[in-house]
């Protein structure tokens, strides 16, 4: 099949010729680029579900390879003790959980993954929701267990971890739905209201009949009232706890506007008189609840996108009994036990090594790129991973005396001490609150003393006109527009003043290992030594290194492997193995001499870049050079910074000479390496006190305090959990230049926000003495604030395709 | 006009039957996922429905999948 080469059968990635990997499916020969796409395109076929090939309208994500370890783990959480906290059993007996599932780009792949999980005994219901990618699950704990289900998942090739809606998660979708509701009911009412309103303010209705005014009036006040007893509650609530902080915000005028239009309008329909106004407020709540509603589901969107990256699956580690390993919670290790730690294990507790030696990759609490080798007797932290060999650890700390936990306190306070930034849109509103109540206090008075019986109404008019509600949703639509458009690009603000923040920044501080530079070593290029030629010692290289999970290794992993036998890992040293009856080493220099008896290699001049070294027992072959990479737009985006007149920091945890390499090589202009996360929180703050605005840029747990202490904090997307709930916008992606982007949309947020606080204050201003003097016929009004409100809309979203 | 008095209060009544309704819409989620039935909609995978008489063609071209569907 000639058109079945050029892609992979499953994920359609571009395939060498000729392919990696070949297998038979459904009696065809078809080329696949892994193993872990072969196995994926096996199950579908076997279960009939071809048909997913043909729905598919999104990329399909390339699968890793299941290997035993992966099953172990997926299959420890049939073990109902490690579950209690994400499992919930009904009272059936059957058992519910949420997931995130990761990689669904379209509804065939709901489809696939729903079709294959109905196959398992056991499995009551599966729900996935596309806008959210989250699957419910509900199955008997008697016959089947959430480590099957996931890992029926998992054989697909989707991501998948249970989640737990957490207590915010429970009561911002109760909130969401009750403010559908509120704003439902509001628009509802305003529809209504406002036919009703058409004859009475048109004079339709007028004098000829008063009983017809009067059922038109006693309508709209049926239907007005819940709009003020339900839908506009919230902003009551506002007003109240606004003026108790003695912090008037725009919930307060829009609570006076709303509660004396409502009042005065009762009245005239009790009492007689000139005019209601209730389709003046069904509007105005509909309006202002739209754009609080919108505002704050484009927040929670952000939120829910940050937290479906968070893992809820409980840590857990093998406690070594007398009965041999069993598997235990992390946070229920004491001082004094001992636990197995695996290849490509993170540690659970902070410890000491009882036996074995390993490389243990500390980038998370260092910023270190290169794993460090540890030996019995050294300590490790939690948080850290094991990439090499297995180790017996006792552990010193556990729960919340960890090095880990010791940071994560450290955030909390430095977030306590950060400063605030006030939202303009709130500084505007106090003084609009201070001017409409003179105004209005002013007409009354004139009015007390010039036309007693009119004092009342005009003041109301007055109220009612300069009903801020373009002035209420200047702010929150231009956000939502701007968050919008960010997101897409890849930039995700977390909190409402993220974007007012981005103005007032003037310097940058990057982390390096994972926010500059990949935070994965990548071969940067291959010096063979011998006769034999670049490529095959690639290939040999990669046969060696197949398997392991040294970062190092994963250098290799995308090049063609060579068939290698009997590999052996030498902690601190290299790898060593046979090839076509050939003995192989690649290592460090000393280590590969030393094992296959050779003489030194020969001598480079480069001493900043990491080598290895591959050789043959006839000799050496190559010296291959590896490189923490810097992020393809690093340099480009720091560049950008400078022409912007921002100053540029590095601060970075790391103890390798790299640090002033990659300063160096992007033009950065100060630099520090070696610093411990409390030393780069102090750097922060000195900073700050000189004057600056400081933006923080990072990844790792060492980054922590810093982003807390800064005045604007960014994670990548490969942050650790905690990074990116704490900090004011991720960066999705591995790429730098959204923040680029944000840069860009900030100013130009901040320019229509200023637009639209103008427009809806000149409306204001100029209706005002108009309503003052008596002169406003309530349509006018309405059709003014309608107008100003549309205006103000279609400003904000001009957002989305601007241009600077 | 008379017929005002009847009419106006009828709509009251309708009004509040929407908005049982839409109270009755919210609560059961039926806002919950605003893409995925635009989706499902468009999904075959009802052939196994299709009586065999009224099958538009044969099965036997596709199933190695895509390649030829995708574009």
């Amino acid at each position: 099949m000639p058109s079945a080469s050029a892609a992979c059968s499953h994920c359609q990635e571009p395939l060498p010729d000729p392919p990696p990997v070949t297998g038979e499916i459904g009696g065809r020969t078809q080329a696949f680029c892994c193993e872990g796409c072969l196995a994926v395109a096996r199950i579908i076929r076997n279960e009939g579900l071809d048909r997913f090939y043909q729905q598919i309208d999104g990329p399909i994500t390339t699968p890793d390879p299941l290997d035993e370890r992966v099953r172990a783990e997926c299959l420890h959480y049939n073990d109902q003790q490690l579950l209690d906290e994400v499992v919930q059993t009904r009272e059936d007996g059957l058992q519910e959980t949420w997931l995130m599932v990761d990689g669904l780009s379209c509804a065939a792949c709901i489809w696939l993954i729903e079709h294959h999980l109905s196959g398992f005994d056991g499995l009551e219901s599966i729900r996935i929701n596309h806008s959210t990618q989250r699957a419910h699950l509900v199955w008997d704990p008697r016959i089947t267990g959430l480590g099957t289900l996931l890992l029926g998942i998992r054989e697909l090739g989707f991501q998948a971890s249970p989640f737990r809606p957490g207590e915010w998660e429970a009561t911002i979708r109760a909130q969401q739905k009750q403010a559908m509701i509120r704003i439902g009911i509001a628009g509802i009412a305003a529809l209504q209201t406002m036919m009703l309103a058409y004859p009475l303010q048109f004079g339709l209705a007028d004098g000829s009949d008063p009983a017809m005014v009067q059922l038109f009036r006693w309508a709209s006040f049926i239907i007005a009232t819940p709009v003020v007893l339900y839908s506009a509650v919230p902003f009551f609530q506002a007003a109240w706890r606004d003026l108790r902080n003695r912090h008037p915000g725009m919930d307060v005028p829009v609570s006076i506007a709303i509660l004396a239009g409502y009042l005065a309008s009762v009245q005239v329909t009790l009492m007689g008189g000139e005019h209601v106004y209730f389709e003046s407020i069904s509007m105005f709540t509909f309006f202002l609840a739209l754009g609080r509603f919108l505002e704050g589901r484009t927040r929670y969107r952000a939120g829910l996108e940050n937290l479906s990256l968070i893992n809820a699956m409980p840590g857990t580690a093998l406690l070594i009994g007398e009965e041999g390993e069993t598997v235990v919670r992390a946070r229920d290790l004491r001082p004094g036990d001992r636990i197995r730690i695996r290849p490509g294990d993170t540690l659970a507790a902070d410890g000491r090594i009882l036996e074995g030696q390993s490389a243990l990759d500390e980038s998370m609490l260092t910023g270190e790129s290169l794993p460090v080798t540890r030996g019995p007797g050294e300590a490790v932290s939690a948080g850290t991973i094991n990439t090499e060999h297995p180790l017996e650890v006792v552990v010193d700390q556990a729960g919340d005396n960890t090095r880990l936990s010791a940071i994560t306190r450290l955030l909390d306070r430095a977030q306590a001490e950060k400063p605030r930034t006030q939202q303009l849109a709130d500084r505007v509103a106090g003084g609009f609150v201070t001017a409409v109540l003179i105004a209005a206090s002013a007409t009354w008075l004139t009015w007390w003393f010039t036309n007693p019986d009119r004092a009342f109404p005009i003041t109301l008019a007055v109220l009612v006109a300069t009903c801020p509600c373009a002035l209420s949703l200047a702010t929150p639509t231009a956000l939502t527009v701007a968050t919008n458009r960010l997101r897409r690009a890849g930039f995700v603000p977390t909190r409402g003043t993220t974007l007012e923040t981005l103005n007032t920044v003037n310097t940058v501080v990057f982390d390096k290992t994972g926010t500059l530079t990949r935070g994965q070593l990548s071969i940067a290029g291959v010096t063979p030594l011998g006769h034999t030629p670049e490529g095959a010692c690639r290939s040999l290289a990669a046969g060696l290194e197949k398997g392991s999970e040294h970062p190092i290794a994963r250098a290799f992993r995308t090049e063609p492997a060579a068939e290698v036998t009997d590999r052996q890992n030498h902690p601190g040293g290299g790898v060593t193995g046979t090839s076509q009856g050939c003995r192989l080493a690649l290592g460090r220099a000393d280590f590969v001499a030393s094992t296959l008896g050779l003489d030194p290699p020969p001598a480079t001049t480069d001493e900043t870049v990491l080598a290895v070294y591959l050789a043959s027992a006839n000799g050496w072959l190559a010296r291959i050079s590896l490189d923490d990479a810097l992020r393809e737009d690093a340099a480009s985006v720091v560049t950008h910074l400078h022409r912007l007149g921002w100053h540029t920091v590095l601060l970075s945890g790391d103890h390798s000479g790299q640090v002033a390499q990659v300063a160096g090589s992007l033009g950065i202009h100060h630099y520090e390496g070696r610093l411990s996360p409390e030393t780069k929180l102090a750097r922060i703050h000195a900073m700050e006190t000189e004057g600056r605005q400081v933006m923080m840029v990072g990844d790792g747990l060492n980054d922590l305090p810093g982003l807390a202490g800064a005045r604007l904090s960014v994670a990548m997307a490969g942050s650790s959990d905690i990074a990116r709930l704490h900090a004011d916008a991720v960066i999705l992606g591995d790429r730098l230049s959204p923040l680029l982007e944000a840069l860009k949309v900030a100013p130009m947020t901040r320019r229509v926000i200023r637009q639209n606080l103008t427009l809806s204050l000149v409306y204001n201003a100029a209706i005002l003495p108009m309503a003052m003097a008596g002169w406003v016929i309530p349509w006018i009004a309405a059709a003014g604030m309608s107008a100003s409100s549309v205006l103000v809309v279609m400003n904000a979203l001009r957002l989305g395709r601007m241009h600077p | 006009m008379a017929i005002l008095y009847v009419l106006v209060p009828l709509s009251l009544i309708l009004l509040a039957i929407a908005v049982r309704v839409l109270i009755w819409a919210v609560r059961n989620d039926q806002f919950d996922d605003l893409e995925g039935p635009a989706h499902q909609i468009l999904f075959d995978d009802d052939e196994d429905r299709i009586p065999p008489e009224a099958r538009q063609r044969t099965e036997t071209d596709d199933d190695t999948g895509r390649g030829n569907d995708r574009g």
